[in-house]
């Protein structure tokens, strides 16, 4: 029985410890220098950056469906499904590693890859190269903001300082983080410490609510058995390293504006926000959540869109 | 009277001791002790109203055995009893052990007397409560008397407009007489060729809760002498200053103000010897008292 | 012939000065010392780094941003390590310290992939540790339920143990096994409250020890010791570089110090050959006319030079006696006074009891009178007490010898006084004194002195106030007054002159006395040196004037003539 109480005061303790909360707003202004990130713009809008002049990166990050394409799988040039969700621009530059399977360390290098996919944009630096030299407003532009002119490192740096750009601060949820209690209502208060309680916070913290942490995929129980017809997406991590330790090991996705980057995971198989929480419910924290809570976690989620450019995304 | 008070005298010379011994011990219950070592085994164990001490000794000198009581026994006022005055020395006599009076000898009988007995009436007045841990007011004035700026720039900065300077005299006794919060004096020895030392006497006996520190160039035994016994300065420190120190002493100066205001009764330790033979004192003596 | 030659060696030592420079050029310290930094860099963040896995693990810190942002500044550094030349800054030999550098990068990339490991455990460790008291009380929540509430108390509290401390696993999973067995015929719900509770207590049972043994591999994968060899690898390899330059260094140094000289001589000799024509024919000019005035001019100075010589020696002389003097004194002070202390204050206790003493006798005599001679020792009594009266009535009784010793105590006081102002190292009040005002207060003090012998002759100059200590300039001027009234016999005159002289202000104070005799003209300033009859003086007075004046940074000096009178002048700096 003492143990017990000492136990519960430990606990307590911790928890006194852990007031802060885990979840921190993204900060409301960011200082990039604007000239490159406009040309960041252009790139990513640019469709010669695919082989075919089909794709561009904006096809499948569009900014006014929540910096994705709202698809269960991309459409690459030809007409090509893809192998796996795309994952929101938004937010992108707050995350550790880039990609599912975070392979990439950095926004620049993560341009690099579907540039090259083949069911993506299909192409190659030498041809995007080429392709943009001939135009000379980009001549001009790259020559004023970068000494070496049009180069690969330039493009990617360019193209990354947009996306960096790309942050959505100022969410309901945000603006109670910063103390303006009256930004949630009660019942996304409930949905909140729901979220904390059910252990979701677990995985899902820090400013981006996720995306600086790996996690396997069915923790509690198997997913991948369930679904079945299983992909070389879907072994995650294992791609990178080959370590069977990686198997079905992604990197935890961010939850910020997670209300409208539906469909979710990475092979977007949940198509609601509730399908979500419960496929994560019983596969990473092994139960079932009552159905009326499920419903107060789902408002709290959606306490977590932010704005871009000062209008609420949508 | 029933009960005696206690006196602890301290001195390596065997022959001091005795004599002293004669000399008080009709009057008060007197203990000795030759050497600082021993003397602070008495403090701890006994009640001592008040406290006699040479300061050459082997081991530890007076000024080192005083600033020890301080801390042990902080209602036990503190004389020097000395053969030769050396200014670094008294330096820390004021600063570190805030002594009551500094003597010389060979004394007089008389002088050592009245001291003595002064210095046990207070004591016994005191209470005996610990000090309080911090205290804080925000209404506390600084004024600086001086003709350079170096001292009050360092404070601007750091009290801003709590702090003002004057460089005469007259002012000087003007901010003294109506500034209503004044806590601290800083001030040189002199100011634009006028002696500060006889207004600084008098300001303590006018108005003790002011706490004063001297600030200056000038290092001589005899004038601190009259600036412990008549002026009961806290701080005695030496241009060119530097800024920490005179901070920590500011601290320390304000916090002694706000616990004399706590404690009214300890305003006592800083009763002054009134100077004899100065009408320049009665001047300003009167000057002060008028408000 | 000799021109090319000329020419040949000047491009020769160009190109061994360009040679030297360039050799001595190898070495970059401010790169080298970027490099050690940057190590040093490293080995901080990684120990932040680790801190921060601690903390994740002791639930201290509530989400991993901040260890995602140390790996990031980790990379970054790493990135910079990339960037330096070290082929550049350490030479051509840098193989060991690039397989050195490429192991450490294996190691911390290693150690990287278990905080990756960590975190990901981590998090299932704390979300199931953290639900499991809640499954259980849900599960005591459900009816039926009370046979179970003994094994799920004892699984909670094992859980809840093995979750902190190292424990069995065993005694846990039986405790397991148990609930499931004694659920197993109980309702669907509760069984499968039951199933929730077995999975996440196993979760803990599988996941502790592994997070535990990730840690040890974190702990092991330190590369603390590799960035350290790498730093003595690099400091080495500096050094070697350091060695390798030095004799260039030297040499070059050498080499440049004798072109100069070269140069210096070539210059020197130019000049020399130049107006060495120039200078015979106007030597020879000149030399008639003024060598006769040459002579006494160089005379003149080197006459002059020996008596400024012979005066400074004679003041550090001076300074020199009073400096130790001064020393002596303030300890000798401390041992008289100590004695005299108890010494007065025994006489004066004395003295009170002696004349007690002295009231309780006269008591007796009037009590004596009445007792009549017969009774036993009356006489006796009488007699003793007249014997007293006596004695009382000399000159050199008991009470008036107390006087004198207190008095001849305050003598020696009074030396000690003397002694002690004079070692007095300490100048006292400073500030700016019309020193005119301080001659007039002199004056007025000495005026008893003067009678109606002598008069004053004021001839005050035009003075600047001057920055000393007054009480004691003023002890001077006092000092010096007095023994110009004694010089003077009968009548006689003093005459006090002030004036400036470049940046000091004299004054002159002159008697038309006695004057000093030549013989004891140099001794005058000594301590303790007197003319006056003993008793009369201390001998102190102008050693002691002579030292206040030395302590402004003045000096005193005096000049006399027997029969005709003294001149003392005492010159003060204007001051700053």
């Amino acid at each position: 029985m003492l143990f017990r109480v000492l136990i519960c005061i430990i606990l307590s303790l911790m928890q006194n410890v852990c007031a802060k909360e885990p979840i921190t707003p993204i900060p409301l202004t960011m200082d990039l220098n604007p000239d490159k990130v406009a040309l960041g713009q252009l790139l990513f809008e640019d469709k010669r950056l695919s082989h075919d002049n089909t794709i561009a990166c904006v096809s499948c990050h569009d900014l006014a469906k929540g910096g994705t394409d709202q698809l269960s799988h991309s459409i690459g040039i030809n007409d090509t499904e893809g192998d796996i969700n795309a994952p929101t621009v938004f937010n992108s530059g707050f995350n550790f590693r880039q990609f599912w399977n975070g392979r990439a360390a950095t926004l620049e290098e993560q341009v690099h890859g579907p540039i090259h996919h083949p069911k993506e944009m299909g192409s190659h630096w030498i041809e995007v190269i080429n392709k943009l030299k001939k135009d000379q407003a980009y001549l001009k532009k790259f020559k004023a903001l970068y000494p070496q002119g049009i180069q690969i490192q330039n493009i990617k740096e360019a193209i990354a300082l947009y996306e960096r750009s790309l942050f959505t601060p100022n969410a309901r949820f945000d603006q109670y983080l910063r103390g303006n209690h009256k930004a949630i209502s009660s019942d996304e208060k409930k949905g909140y410490t729901l979220f904390k309680q059910y252990g979701c916070i677990a995985c899902h913290q820090g400013m981006n609510i996720g995306g600086n942490l790996y996690q396997v995929f069915g923790v509690l129980n198997n997913y991948f058995e369930q679904r079945g017809n299983i992909t070389q997406a879907d072994l995650g991590r294992f791609t990178v390293t080959g370590k069977e330790y990686d198997r079905y090991r992604f990197k935890v996705p961010s939850l910020r504006n997670v209300e409208i980057t539906a469909p979710y995971f990475h092979d977007g198989s949940a198509k609601t926000l509730k399908e979500a929480v419960d496929i994560m419910a019983f596969h990473q924290l092994g139960r079932t959540i009552p159905e009326h809570e499920k419903q107060l976690i789902v408002i709290f989620l959606k306490t977590l869109t932010g704005t871009y450019q000062g209008v609420l995304l949508k | 009277m029933t009960k005696k008070a206690t006196l602890l005298f301290v001195d390596d010379e065997p022959m001091i001791l005795k004599t002293l011994e004669i000399l008080f011990k009709s009057h008060y219950h007197v203990y000795t002790a030759s050497s600082g070592e021993a003397a602070l085994n008495i403090i701890e164990n006994e009640t001592v109203h008040a406290i006699i001490s040479d300061q050459r000794m082997p081991n530890m000198c007076g000024t080192t055995l005083l600033e020890h009581v301080k801390k042990i026994s902080p209602h036990t006022l503190r004389l020097l009893l000395t053969g030769y005055s050396e200014s670094d020395k008294m330096i820390s006599a004021v600063n570190e052990a805030e002594i009551f009076r500094y003597m010389t000898k060979p004394w007089d009988f008389d002088e050592i007397q009245t001291r003595v007995s002064q210095a046990v009436k207070i004591s016994q007045n005191i209470k005996h409560c610990p000090a309080q841990e911090h205290l804080t007011s925000i209404n506390n004035e600084i004024l600086v008397i001086d003709d350079e700026v170096d001292t009050y720039n360092m404070l601007s900065h750091q009290y801003d407009s709590s702090v003002t300077r004057t460089s005469t005299l007259a002012s000087a006794c003007e901010h003294m007489t109506h500034q209503d919060n004044l806590t601290v004096v800083i001030s040189d020895m002199t100011v634009n060729g006028d002696d500060m030392i006889i207004p600084l006497k008098a300001l303590k006996l006018a108005r003790p809760d002011i706490v004063t520190i001297i600030v200056t160039q000038v290092q001589d035994a005899q004038l601190l002498m009259g600036l412990i016994n008549q002026a009961q300065i806290f701080r005695f420190l030496q241009k060119p200053i530097n800024n920490q120190i005179l901070d920590t002493a500011v601290q320390a100066a304000i916090q002694h103000y706000l616990q004399m205001q706590q404690r009214p009764e300890l305003l006592a330790c800083h009763a002054i010897e009134i100077p004899r033979h100065s009408t320049e004192f009665n001047t300003f003596k009167k000057i002060f008292e008028k408000k | 012939m000799n021109k090319i030659f000329t020419n040949i060696v000047t491009v020769l030592s160009v190109i061994l000065l360009i040679f030297l420079y360039q050799k001595t050029q190898l070495v970059d310290t401010e790169q080298h010392n970027q490099v050690i930094s940057t190590l040093g860099t490293l080995k901080q963040l990684e120990a932040v780094w680790i801190n921060q896995v601690l903390h994740s693990r002791l639930a201290l810190n509530n989400n991993y941003d901040a260890m995602a942002d140390t790996w990031i500044t980790l990379e970054t550094t790493h990135q910079r390590w990339q960037d330096f030349q070290l082929k550049r800054i350490y030479g051509e030999n840098i193989a060991h310290a690039e397989y050195q550098k490429t192991a450490y990068l294996a190691q911390i990339t290693k150690r990287r992939e278990y905080i990756e490991q960590f975190k990901s455990v981590n998090a299932i460790l704390s979300n199931s540790v953290r639900y499991f008291p809640t499954a259980v009380s849900e599960l005591m929540r459900l009816e039926d339920t009370k046979l179970l509430v003994g094994d799920v108390n004892a699984l909670l509290s094992a859980v809840l143990r093995y979750s902190l401390l190292p424990e069995k696993e065993t005694q846990i999973q039986k405790l397991i096994d148990n609930l499931q067995e004694k659920g197993a015929l109980s309702e669907q719900d509760i069984r499968s409250q039951i199933n929730i509770i077995a999975s996440h207590a196993r979760t803990i049972l599988k996941y502790r020890p592994y997070i535990d043994a990730i840690l040890e591999q974190i702990n092991i994968l330190s590369t603390a010791q590799k960035i350290d060899l790498l730093t003595t690898t690099y400091v080495n390899l500096q050094d070697a570089r350091l060695n390798e330059s030095t004799p260039y260094h030297q040499m070059l140094m050498v080499f440049s110090g004798l072109l100069l000289l070269l140069i210096l001589f070539i210059a020197y000799r130019l000049r020399v050959s130049y107006t060495a024509l120039n200078r015979a024919n106007q030597q020879l000019k000149t030399a008639n006319d003024t060598l006769e005035q040459r002579v006494t001019e160089r005379t003149r100075i080197l006459s002059h030079t020996l008596e400024q010589l012979k005066d400074s020696q004679m003041q550090l002389v001076q300074s020199e006696k009073m400096a130790s003097l001064g020393q002596m004194v303030a300890g000798l002070v401390h041992e008289i006074n100590t004695p005299l202390g108890y010494v007065k204050s025994n006489i004066q206790l004395i003295q009170t009891i002696f004349s007690n003493l002295k009231h309780v006798l006269q008591e007796y005599r009037a009590l004596i009178v009445n007792i009549p001679d017969h009774i036993s020792n009356g006489k006796k009594l009488k007699t003793q007490i007249e014997e007293f009266d006596e004695l009382k009535e000399d000159d050199s009784t008991g009470e008036e010898l107390l006087k004198d010793a207190l008095y001849g105590l305050k003598q020696i006081f009074e030396l000690v006084i003397n002694l002690k102002n004079f070692s007095r190292l300490d100048l006292s009040n400073i500030s700016k004194v019309d020193l005119h005002e301080g001659l007039n207060s002199s004056l007025l003090i000495a005026k008893h002195l003067f009678k109606n012998k002598i008069t004053i002759n004021k001839q005050y100059g035009d003075i600047p106030k001057v920055k000393c200590a007054p009480s004691q300039i003023n002890q001077v001027f006092l000092n010096l007054l007095t023994n110009a009234v004694q010089a003077i016999e009968n009548k006689g005159s003093i005459i006090i002159t002030t004036r400036v002289k470049n940046d000091h202000v004299l004054v002159l104070i002159q008697d038309n006395g006695k004057g000093i005799p030549k013989k004891v003209l140099p001794k005058i300033f000594d301590p303790f040196f007197t003319t006056k009859d003993i008793g009369e003086g201390t001998g102190m007075g102008l050693s002691i004037s002579y030292k206040i004046l030395q302590e402004h940074g003045g000096n005193i000096e005096v000049t006399s003539q027997e029969g005709k009178g003294t001149t003392f002048t005492v010159s003060l700096p204007t001051g700053i």
